[in-house]
Parts: structure tokens; C-alpha cells; sequence
């Protein structure tokens, strides 16, 4: 029987009888697993019994976050990480098998743009970008023999820009390469990406996935069956030994694992050789976290529609605001397309003080708070060219169109009003003089 | 029957039951799945034993409990929140219809005041018994409402070990149970149902779990002890909650011949005073057993290491361990602590409280927090911390001197421990022998050259101003001698300013003896004699003067790094000083004395 998306929040991916009836999931605090005699272990390995072998590969805390972090995207499997960052490395890594290029754009998250900048082009991954606006025959323009992936942030970081993830998903798939999305911003209840043709949705838990900003982690989800075409894609029909079947044959991951090949390969090979596994502990309070994913991130929409809308009466303070259901937003279509339940929590604006007047605004905020987070119970407010985006030089920065005087707010769930008040006082304080 | 080493690791827990998990799985839960009615049923009325609800059972708390009652030999355990959760449930069990417990009055503090003055409101009285050694003096206290007696295996702070056979087989006599809290001692070094305790309590925060992360308690029922009737009606007592499940009334005493005691425990005071130990503080708990012999031995080891040091030390006038200062524990030592001797002591000096605050600053590695049996090394002056509760009479009573300073030896090295010991004795009599006195000009260079020690060239006063300061005010110039020799200095002078401008620092600066305000040129400690108090003194000389002189202020100026030095003195900030002496920021810092 499939269940809606609300009950697969609260129970999806586990069952008590097969933990001692504990209602709550158990935090398996456990490095590794007894077995029975070596052919318990082995049929574990081979893929032919459910088990676990050690915590680094595999925990039970953590494939029930696995398995309900891809149940509620719609994908076949799904394998969590220790961070974000890990699971967006290694899954770069993994597609690119450490030699290709990504698709990509120059609107990005700060850290991935580093990563793409610096630490990736130094062990063989090259990185195409292409302005967040470009049509699909600029895109397309931009795909070369080498390239193995698109890559995109469903709602971009900072300034929650949008793109025709459809489009693009058919772009990559003319061209037999899969689409990955970073959907952190937008979670599984505000778009669910694989309907419309993601092959692998990577998400920092930190964010609003967990809700609380009480833990570090990140999971990668594999959408429907990819054709992974063997000539670009080698590293998944070659035929591995620690996949051999119980009769000691090499297989390659396609063949050990046909519903998730990638997740599997990504499991065995990277996350076992570089090690970013997800402790239980975190994995359970994520999993504590995503009960509540529909209700908190709804009225954290809602609280965002009421502040921007503060904002756009302010314009002696504000220059510019950067939210796709704002009016004047270049988005607002794609916005109405893609997100109808809201565009996100996170929000860009122009801030019309200078460097002084930003430190006065910040030291003023008593609600919001001032920290390098998003999606958490609690509203935050950052300026984000000298932080989350700090990596970007100047120049790097008028490339991503991140203007100097952007400050980027996360929207939580307190009282709206109160929200508004702070930001009223603190802006009153900034340009005291 | 595996030995101590090996149940302590693997007693309690079959990882099969547990989807083969190594480690103790956290059951972070509130609830169980009951399946169906028919189980329901059958867990509701013990005839399946399995977890239901967290306040009354849960899997990770049950490996806890198998695992202690293994390591003790007994019957059945209950893990609770706290030790105290653990003392309180059980003199009140035992005591519902009324009753009295006989206890020796020299007990951990906590314990020794809910018994005087908290128990006694819910019908549990206790009678203290204060020639403690002795049998014969518990047998008098025993009355036909007498429902147990209850002692410590080592008592905390004297280390007081009794004849726990000897105990038991009197508490025996009477059909009365011999209730044992074997918080100090650990199962490793003491197993006090082999000598006949009946019920064995630990406060599971201390040497158990060894890490002084987790607050916990367990109570441990050796099986062995009959419950008469007449004495403990409450658990034959039958009621709809213990029923059947043909729905036929039960007392805990049907449900459990052997333990009606644990039944009525977890059914009645767990299920309804609720001090349920959480599963991820059993968890750390069950971590912490891991290492208990090694944790444990060390401890021992290191605690006599430190007792011997403080035996021949000189410094202390006296020392309590269970085999040093306790004459009565002789035999009993011998007899029950072949591996170790416990690692609290507790010892004494004669010193003032100033003295005794400033030493226990010093010490770099005993922490100063109230606990036991952390990996940690500890200190604490037990008469106003831990046994605060009790008054000048009890303590005295209680053998428990005022001065009693108690160190738990942790796993730190004996050496670093010993050594971080006497170079806080060392300063502290050094301090002793520091003599406060006046100087003169004989004295000059002496002060000129210590200054210049303590100061840089551009701070440092010339031997011409002091000369001026001797001439002009000795009386506040103040010298801290050891053996002669000056190794510190306060100078001040009169003034009716509020605040101080560079001159005054030169010979011939401003000075009014009639001033209501007292001005500080500088406090110099040479530093070899630092972190000794002697600034402190000779700080507070000048407050003595001060007062007796009718002044109502002192005020000086110092550098940043010395502000909160002068805060604990009581000094006030009121801003920059317009001082650029040593060509860095100064403060005005203001005292007054009214």
C-alpha cells in the first residue's frame, strides 16, 4: 500500500517489530555487527540478505533515514552522508568516475563553488558554468563529450533563483547524462524533483530536511532507473570484486544492484573509501526532524511571504529583493510552475547601508540571529558575500551576480510579527546616528 | 561461570536480539509496539517479559540491570535515575507500614539528612547508631518495628569500613534484610552479598560508570532473603493492578517469591514515582563498566600513593583511608578489600579558610566539584559541600571533622598528583612564614632592584621617588619578607584626587595626608614568590590601614590584563585612565570602603 507524503514523513522506512517493538527508532550506537559464521557475513556483502557489517558502510539508524528520505522523493534508494559537502563530493566524484566535467552554474552555494573552483579541477573533475539565465541552447552549447552530469540547485543559494528543472532535465538525458539537483532549500515537500527528471537529489539534512539545525549531515537519493550508458560510464559495468556474488564471481554494480546501481556503487567505493559516514545519533535526530517537515516548512513559507512583503514597503532600506514569488521576480513563472506550495524559506535583499550600517544591523537583530545556517527553527540573517559566500573574490562574486550589499535571511517559525518588529528596530538602529 | 573481567564486557546482552548490533543499542524511545491484544495481555500481567514503556522498562536499562546482577551474583537489579532514587525507594519499600532503619551516623551527607529529617515524614524513621564499630550497638536499636539495617561498605569522607558478616548475621537474627551501599567500592573491589548483604545499592554516577557523565542508580536484590509477612505486608499485599490474566488480584509476593521486594519496586514506586534512568544514560553507564577493573584498580593505586605522600608530607594533621587513620578498620580491610582499598581519602590541616580556598585554586589537577569516582582527580571540602546538611554536632558525631578535605584519585598520573599536592602545601606554608612589615631607607635598593625586576624600564619607579614615598608616608609602604628578604611591595599615598595623573608617580608627586582617598603607586610581587596570596595581603594591609585611618577610598590605575584581579578585591572600573605610563592602555579602578 503507498501512502501520501505526510504519513511517509512519520513512518516511512521502518518498523518496530524489527527492533524490538521500540516505537522510537534505536540510535545503533554501535561500531560493527555480530554474524552468525562467515556465510551470514557473506550473504550480507553480497547483497542477497538484509544485514549490516560495519557503521562506516552501513547502520540501521541510518537506512531508516536512508529509506524514508527516498520514499518521500519518489526514488529507488537513498545513502546518507556525514555532511552536505560529503554527499555532494562524492557524489561528484562518483559520476565522474575522477576524470569529466560537470554542467553547472555560477550561482551556486559559496562551498560548492570553491570545491568546483579549486579542490576538484586539481584531481582531473573540470567544472562548465554557465550563467543561472542562459537558455537551454547556451546550456546545451556548454555540453562536450566528457561532460557526465548536469548539476543545479532547485532554489539557488542565496538569492532563491529557479530554472526550468524539466528542461534541463531533458537536455541531460538528449545527451545521456544525468541531472543532479541540490533540492536543500526546497525539501521534499516543496518540490519533489524526481517527478519532473532528476536522476540524483543530493541534501544537506542540515538544513530544512532536519529543520532544527541540531545536526550535520548529508543524503544523496537515486531517482528512477538511469540508462547509464556503458561507454561514458564505465566505472559501473566494470566488474568489481567486493561486489562478487556469493560464488566469488566479480560483478559490476549494475549487475549486483539493477534498482540502484549508483547509491550502491557510491556506498561501496566512496563512501567506504573516504569514509563521510553519518553517525546514528545524528541520523536519528533527523529522522526526529523530518516528522515535522510538512507543517514546519508550510508555515515557514508563509512567514517568508509576510516578511517579504514588510520589505517591499521599505524601500528607503531595501534596494532590491530577490524571492521568486516577488512580483517583480524574473521567476515568477517557474515559481508558479514548480513550486505552487511556495518557493523556499530562504530570500535575498539589497541592503541600502554601508559596511558600518551592515555591522550595526547585525549587532541590532536581537530575533534573528546571525549565524552560517539555514532551514532551522530559528530565523537567521547573514551577509552573505563576506560569509556563506566569503570563498567568492570580488570578481567571482559579480560573476554569480551576488552584489555586494546582499544580506540573505532564513525564514523560522517564530511569530511573524515579532519577526517583522526586529527587523523594523534593527534598521531603525543601523542608520542612527 | 565466567569470571568478574569477562561478564563485565558481555554479561546481559545477546546482540541476535538485536539486529546483531555489537554495541548496546540505544532504544531512544518512549513506547513499545504491543502486536496485540493476546500480548498485551501477557505483558501486562509479567507473564512476557518485554518492554512496554520507558518509565517502567526498556531494553537498553534491562542490559544494564542483567549485566550489574551478574557482576554481583544476584538475583534481580533495578536501574534508576539517580542513587538517591535508589536510597529513597528503597527505605521506603521496606518501611510502608512504618518502621525503623538502624544506620552508623557516618554517612554520605545526602544520605545522612533525608534519613534525619525527610524519610521520617513518610513513616520511615531511622535510628543512628553512634559507637559504629560496634555489633552489639547495632543489636540495641533493634526493635520489633526494625525493617532493615543500612551502612556504606566504605563510608564517604572516612573511608569507615564495618564487619559487613558480622552485620548481616545480627540483621539476619532478627529476620530484617542488611542493606549495603557499595558506592565507593564498586563490585570489583567488594561483593557484599558474599558476606551476606541482602539488598545492594549504588549510586551508578561514581566509580561504576566512571566517567562523571551520567546520573544513575541501581539497586541490586541478592535473592537471598526471606520477606516475612508480618514484617513487609506490602508485598503480600494483592490489588487489581497485579492481577492475573484471568483478571485474579496478585501481590508481588505471587508474581516473585524470591524478589517481592523488586516487583513491588518497579510496579509501585517506578511506575508511580517514576525516577526511570534514561536508555542513553544506561548506555554511557554500561560504556563506563567496560573498563571498571583497570578504572577501578588504578584508582586504588593512585589514592594510596597519595595517602602515603601525605602521611610523610608534614603538611596535614591528619589522613583517613580505609587502611591508614582508621584503627577499628584493620580487620575488616584485610578481609574484604584484597584488590584495592577504594580511591577516596579524606585529610586535614589546620589553616584558615582563605588558606584552604587559595590552596584548592592552585591545584592544577583536582578538579573542585562535588562527585566521586570520575577519571578525573577530585577535591572538595566535604563540611560545606557535600555534607553541608549537617551541623557542627552531627559532624562531630559523625567523626566528620570540619577541616575534612576528601580527594577521589582519578587515572591521572600519582606523580603529577603528588607533585601538584606539594606545590600547593608548599606555597601555602611558604605564605606562613612570610613576614608583613614596614621598610626604610636600608630598604631602597632592595625595592629599587625589584621593581625593575617586575616593571619595564618606562613603568618602573626610580629609587629617587621611592625615596620621596619613604620620606613622606612611610606608613603605607607596605613589605612582604621571607626570610628576610623583600619579595614584594605595596606603596601608596594619601590623596584627596579622584583620579590620578602621570606626576604623581615622580619624586615630589602630589600628595595630601589629610585626603579621604588612599592612591596605590603599584604592587610588585617578585616572581618566584607568585600565585602564593601574597599580593592578596599585602592588598588587604592596606585596606586594614586604610579603615583605620578614617579613608573612604582607594583608587590606582593598572593595565587590562590585572582588571579582574582587582574586581575580586571589590575595585570598580570607571574608565581610561588619561595615564600613558608603559605606553599601553591603563584603567582608573576605584575601591570604596564605606
Amino acid at each position: 500500500m503507498s501512502y501520501q507524503f505526510d504519513t511517509v514523513k512519520v513512518s516511512g522506512g521502518y518498523h518496530s517489530r524489527e527492533h524490538n517493538n521500540s516505537v522510537g527508532i534505536p540510535v545503533y550506537a554501535t561500531a560493527a555487527f555480530d554474524f552468525d559464521g562467515f556465510d551470514h557475513f557473506n550473504s550480507i556483502r553480497a547483497g542477497e540478505q538484509l544485514g549490516y557489517l560495519y557503521s562506516r558502510v552501513g547502520n540501521p539508524t541510518v537506512a531508516a533515514l536512508e529509506a524514508r528520505v527516498a520514499q518521500l522523493d519518489g526514488g529507488t534508494a537513498a545513502l546518507a552522508f556525514a555532511s552536505g559537502m560529503a554527499a555532494l563530493s562524492n557524489t561528484l566524484l562518483a559520476v565522474t568516475g575522477g576524470k569529466g566535467r560537470i554542467l553547472s552554474t555560477k550561482q551556486i552555494y559559496g562551498g560548492t563553488f570553491d570545491l568546483e573552483n579549486d579542490v576538484f579541477p586539481s584531481i582531473g573533475i573540470e567544472f562548465d558554468l554557465v550563467d543561472h539565465d542562459s537558455s537551454i541552447e547556451e546550456w546545451e552549447a556548454q555540453i562536450k563529450e566528457d561532460t557526465k552530469a548536469v548539476f543545479v540547485e532547485t532554489i539557488s543559494n542565496p538569492s532563491a533563483r529557479l530554472l526550468d528543472i524539466e528542461a534541463l532535465a531533458d537536455l541531460a538525458h538528449r545527451h545521456n547524462i544525468p541531472l543532479i539537483v541540490d533540492n536543500t532549500f526546497a525539501t521534499p515537500y516543496l518540490f519533489r524533483q524526481i517527478e519532473h527528471g532528476a536522476d540524483i537529489v543530493i541534501y544537506s539534512a542540515t538544513k530544512a530536511l532536519n529543520g532544527h539545525g541540531n545536526a550535520i549531515g548529508g543524503i544523496v537519493v537515486e531517482g528512477k532507473p538511469f540508462k547509464w550508458a556503458e561507454a561514458k560510464f564505465p566505472q559501473l559495468y566494470k566488474k568489481h570484486w567486493v561486489a562478487r556474488d556469493l560464488d566469488d564471481n566479480p560483478r559490476s554494480f549494475i549487475e549486483a544492484f539493477p534498482q540502484f546501481p549508483f547509491t550502491a556503487f557510491l556506498r561501496t567505493k566512496y563512501l567506504a573509501y573516504f569514509g563521510a559516514s553519518l553517525s546514528p545519533y545524528d541520523a536519528q535526530l533527523i529522522l526526529i526532524g523530518i516528522e515535522t517537515l510538512s507543517e514546519r516548512v508550510s508555515k515557514q513559507v508563509a512567514n517568508t511571504r509576510k516578511v517579504v512583503e514588510y520589505l517591499a514597503g521599505k524601500s528607503d532600506i531595501v534596494s532590491w529583493i530577490s524571492y521568486p514569488e516577488y512580483e517583480n521576480s524574473k521567476y515568477k513563472t517557474l515559481a508558479d510552475q514548480y513550486f505552487p506550495n511556495g518557493a523556499g524559506t530562504v530570500f535575498t535583499f539589497g541592503f541600502k547601508g554601508n559596511d558600518e550600517q551592515v555591522n550595526k544591523l547585525i549587532d541590532s537583530i536581537q530575533l534573528f540571529r546571525y549565524q552560517a545556517n539555514v532551514g532551522d527553527a530559528r530565523s537567521l540573517l547573514i551577509n552573505s558575500p563576506k560569509t556563506t559566500h566569503g570563498e567568492l573574490t570580488p570578481d567571482e562574486l559579480t560573476a554569480a551576480q551576488i552584489k555586494p550589499e546582499t544580506i540573505r535571511l532564513s525564514i523560522g517559525l517564530e511569530d511573524a510579527g515579532d519577526l517583522i518588529a526586529d527587523l523594523e528596530q534593527a534598521f531603525a538602529k543601523a542608520f542612527e546616528n | 561461570m565466567a569470571s568478574f573481567d569477562t561478564l563485565r564486557i558481555r554479561a546481559g546482552y545477546n546482540s541476535r536480539e538485536h539486529n546483531y548490533s555489537v554495541n548496546v543499542p540505544i532504544y531512544q524511545t518512549a513506547a513499545f509496539d504491543l502486536g496485540s491484544i493476546d500480548r498485551a495481555d501477557r505483558l501486562w500481567t509479567f507473564e512476557e517479559e518485554n518492554a512496554i514503556y520507558t518509565r517502567i522498562g526498556n531494553p537498553t536499562v534491562t542490559v544494564l540491570e542483567e549485566r550489574i546482577k551478574a557482576l554481583s551474583g544476584a538475583y534481580g537489579a533495578l536501574a534508576l535515575s539517580s542513587g538517591m532514587a535508589a536510597i529513597s525507594y528503597t527505605i521506603l519499600a521496606l518501611t510502608e507500614y512504618g518502621g525503623n532503619i538502624i544506620a552508623p551516623n557516618s554517612l554520605y551527607g545526602g544520605t545522612e539528612d533525608s534519613f534525619s529529617h525527610f524519610f521520617p515524614r513518610f513513616g520511615a524513621n531511622i535510628k543512628f547508631v553512634n559507637n559504629r564499630f560496634d555489633i552489639s550497638s547495632y543489636e540495641k536499636e533493634i526493635d520489633e518495628n526494625t525493617r532493615g539495617i543500612y551502612v556504606e561498605s566504605i563510608s564517604n569522607p572516612n573511608c569507615e569500613v564495618y564487619d559487613i558478616q558480622a552485620l548481616s548475621e545480627l540483621a539476619h537474627q532478627y529476620h530484617i534484610p542488611l542493606i549495603v551501599d557499595n558506592t565507593v567500592a564498586t563490585p570489583y573491589l567488594l561483593d557484599p552479598i558474599k558476606y551476606g548483604a541482602d539488598i545492594v545499592i549504588y549510586s551508578a554516577t561514581k566509580a561504576l560508570g566512571g566517567h562523571g557523565n551520567v546520573i544513575g542508580g541501581i539497586i541490586v536484590d541478592s535473592g537471598n532473603f526471606r520477606y516475612a509477612e508480618n514484617y513487609f505486608p506490602q508485598f503480600y499485599e494483592k490489588s487489581y493492578k497485579l492481577k492475573d490474566i484471568s483478571g485474579n488480584c496478585r501481590s508481588p509476593y505471587d508474581i516473585d517469591q524470591v524478589s517481592p521486594f523488586l516487583i513491588h519496586l518497579r510496579a509501585f514506586y517506578l511506575e508511580f514515582i517514576g525516577a526511570s534512568l534514561s536508555p542513553f544514560d544506561a548506555y554511557l553507564i554500561l560504556q563506563g563498566l567496560d573498563t571498571i577493573s583497570e578504572r577501578v584498580s588504578k584508582q586504588s593505586e593512585n589514592a594510596a600513593k597519595i595517602v602515603d605522600y601525605l602521611k610523610n608530607s608534614g603538611y596535614v594533621t591528619w589522613v583517613k583511608y580505609t587502611t591508614v587513620g582508621n584503627e577499628k578498620n584493620s580487620e575488616q580491610v584485610k578481609k574484604y578489600f584484597d584488590k584495592g582499598a577504594g580511591g577516596i581519602l579524606s585529610f586535614g590541616f589546620d589553616g584558615t579558610d582563605e588558606e584552604l580556598d587559595r590552596f584548592i585554586k592552585q591545584l592544577q589537577y583536582f578538579s573542585y566539584h562535588v562527585n566521586i569516582g570520575d577519571v578525573r582527580s577530585l577535591i572538595v571540602n566535604c563540611a560545606k559541600t557535600t555534607h553541608a546538611e549537617m551541623n557542627s554536632d552531627h559532624l562531630s558525631r559523625a567523626g566528620i571533622s570540619e577541616n575534612t578535605i576528601r580527594i577521589s584519585a582519578g587515572l591521572e598520573s600519582a606523580e603529577d598528583l603528588i607533585s601538584d599536592l606539594e606545590s600547593a602545601f608548599s606555597k601555602l606554608y611558604q605564605l606562613r612564614e612570610i613576614e608583613f612589615t614596614g621598610a626604610d631607607e636600608n630598604d631602597l635598593d632592595e625595592i629599587t632592584e625589584l621593581e625593575k625586576i617586575c616593571f619595564s624600564e618606562d613603568k618602573a619607579a626610580s629609587k629617587a621617588a621611592f625615596e620621596y614615598r619613604l620620606q613622606n608616608f612611610p606608613q603605607w609602604f607596605i613589605t612582604a619578607r621571607y626570610n628576610g628578604k623583600i619579595v614584594g611591595f605595596i606603596n601608596a599615598a594619601p590623596t584627596d584626587k579622584d583620579y590620578i595623573t602621570d606626576d604623581v608617580y615622580l619624586p615630589g608627586g602630589y600628595f595630601k595626608t589629610s585626603g579621604k582617598s588612599i592612591f596605590v603607586y603599584g604592587l610588585v610581587v617578585h616572581p618566584e614568590y607568585r600565585k602564593r596570596g601574597i599580593a592578596d595581603r599585602l592588598l588587604n594591609e592596606i585596606f586594614k590601614n586604610a579603615k583605620s585611618t578614617g579613608k573612604t577610598r582607594v583608587v590606582l590605575t593598572c593595565i587590562e590584563g590585572l582588571i579582574p584581579f582587582y574586581e575580586s578585591h571589590g575595585f570598580k572600573q570607571s574608565g581610561k585612565s588619561e595615564s600613558i605610563l608603559g605606553k599601553e592602555n591603563n584603567y582608573n579602578m576605584s575601591l570604596s570602603l564605606l
